[in-house]
């Protein structure tokens, strides 16, 4: 029996909603708060869990061989991996939001926004030809705008009802924000017959 | 003096010493004798040139490269990638209708890579390329990484694709789509590729192509292309050598001047390609030589520390020479020196 598949998988919100799916298909693997580490009983996967943004730097460096975690970790970290596989959770999507009672009052073509999403909202923003300030905050994105910190944010959202809750509204949906299963390029290479065979599993 | 930047490297520079430069010496050394076996001439590429004269082959490399303005105002590049400036000095030392010629190197690169990239065993590039027309050139630029490998000990696979493929299938494309689909097609990601996604995710042996070819309705420029990938694998298998190749139309080059057939290999427990190279046909064309060209190149610093390096005895260990004079101890060094042992006096 050859060595088992190393994946990554994120601590927090995607984790249960991946270990269901990999047992529901026989791969069953228990990762509790201190072991970080597991192998499935299947033996076909050994389990890494990770910090979410840290996930895909241990998949590019080929700790781990696959990954699971959403694009907008992928593109913050700049690394590109092979596509394996769509999943049917977890989707998102990025927003631009602002107070509910917000008044432009920026120069025109200039926006000042907070945001954990440096590196898209740079993108996505040059890429529109508007220039922006961004401000990078780890985290309660939300209270920018409320507290006066900045105008806008671009942030995840699900529901909705965070914003809500602070009194802020989406201006604009910028991208849709899917999970996905990856792998390193070269691993993917070397091992891609067995790849191919958990991909089917996980497809049907 | 700066007493932070005495203990500090700059992002992006190598400090070797010791037994690791020692050892690198000697795998370098295994590695050029190789090539010196095949018939390959050694060449040392400039450290520096005109910026202008690379910059429209750099693509995504063109941030990364460090420039600087020399004392007549030149802007210039440091050696940024070992193929284009060796296209352009034998672009220049050769001349048109010579006879074919193998060239060899080993020789650092200079690049800017982010703390992400920690690229620093990327920085030394060892390789051989083959400058000329002749039919066998691709098979044997192959067998002759597949020695090199072996030569280290590794068991590496390499993937065989083919960028004239790519063109023939994408020839309609407008620039900016046809390098969101060289990504594509490189990621995998089907579901951008449209409907020749199949064929390019080959992965196996002639067996595998020839059905994918099957499967989908291609161009003869297509079915050509493929056809000649297929008969570079044939030409392996009789050489008794297609153990670690495979066909894998999802390698389509990471540079933009491949013209031909493309190849990468990967090791276990690697996290990236630790050897590269393909066909380039028209890149010494832009340097003043029309001549066909395939190469490889390969990092050394990426695998150094999978090779065993056998009983070589290393400096770090010499044994003292015994005597008790000098005469008598370099005598005893002679002597021990001779039959292959480090020795100090």
């Amino acid at each position: 029996m050859s060595e088992p598949l190393t994946l990554a998988l994120p601590k927090g919100r995607l984790f249960e909603q991946v270990r269901e799916l990999f047992a529901s298909r026989g791969m069953k693997f228990d990762v509790d708060g201190r072991k970080l580490t597991s192998l499935d009983e299947s033996g076909t996967l050994r389990v890494i869990l990770v910090k979410n943004a840290d996930l895909p730097t241990y998949v590019h460096h080929g700790i781990a061989g696959l990954g699971v975690c959403g694009d907008d970790v992928v593109y913050e970290s700049g690394h590109e991996f092979t596509h394996l596989l769509s999943l049917k959770f977890g989707g998102t999507s990025m927003a631009l939001a602002a107070r509910r009672d917000h008044v432009r009052d920026e120069a025109p073509g200039h926006l000042t926004i907070a945001t954990k999403f440096t590196r898209f909202t740079r993108d996505y923003f040059q890429g529109l030809g508007i220039p922006v300030k961004i401000i990078r905050l780890d985290g309660s994105v939300e209270l920018a705008p409320v507290l006066g910190l900045a105008p806008y944010i671009v942030d995840l959202v699900e529901t909705g009802s965070t914003l809500k809750a602070n009194g802020l509204e989406v201006l604009e949906t910028l991208k849709t924000i899917g999970v996905n299963l990856f792998a390193n390029t070269a691993y993917y290479k070397l091992r891609f017959q067995e790849i191919g065979r958990l991909v089917d599993i996980l497809k049907n | 003096m700066n007493e932070a930047q005495l203990y500090k490297l700059p992002q992006g520079a190598e400090r070797l010493v010791l037994d690791d430069a020692f050892r690198r010496q000697v795998l370098t050394h295994r590695v050029q004798n190789l090539f010196t076996s095949w018939g390959y001439q050694p060449v040392q590429t400039p450290v520096f040139d005109y910026y202008e004269l690379y910059a429209p082959f750099l693509g995504t490399h063109a941030e990364t490269v460090y420039r600087l303005v020399d004392r007549e105002g030149d802007l210039l590049v440091l050696r940024s990638d070992i193929t284009l400036f060796l296209a352009r000095s034998m672009g220049v030392v050769l001349a048109p209708g010579h006879n074919p010629l193998r060239v060899c190197y080993a020789d650092t690169i200079l690049r800017h890579e982010d703390i992400e990239g920690i690229s620093a065993d990327e920085f030394y590039q060892i390789g051989a390329e083959f400058i000329g027309s002749d039919p066998d050139s691709d098979v044997e630029i192959l067998l002759l990484l597949d020695e090199v490998l072996a030569q280290l000990g590794l068991d590496a696979r390499v993937h065989l694709g083919s960028r004239a493929l790519f063109d023939a299938a994408f020839e309609a494309l407008s620039p900016a789509e046809r390098k969101a689909m060289l990504k594509a097609i490189s990621l995998r990601r089907w579901d951008d590729v449209g409907r020749l996604a199949p064929l390019f995710a080959v992965q196996g042996g002639p067996s595998e192509l020839s059905a994918a070819l099957s499967s989908v309705p291609v161009s003869a420029q297509v079915k050509t292309e493929a056809l000649s990938l297929i008969q570079t694998y044939r030409s392996l298998e009789e050489a008794g050598a297609a153990g670690r190749f495979r066909l894998d139309l999802s390698e389509v080059g990471r540079h933009d001047y491949y013209t031909g057939l493309v190849f990468q290999a990967y090791q276990s427990g690697l996290g990236d390609a630790l050897a590269s190279g393909g066909r380039y046909d028209k890149l010494l064309a832009r340097f003043g030589l029309e001549s066909p060209s395939v190469g490889f190149s390969l990092h050394l610093g990426k695998v150094e520390h999978l090779v065993d390096l056998g009983s070589v005895p290393k400096p770090s260990g010499a044994e003292k020479a015994t005597g008790s004079t000098l005469a008598e101890r370099l005598a005893n060094a002679r002597k021990l020196r001779a039959a292959g042992r480090s020795v100090t006096l």
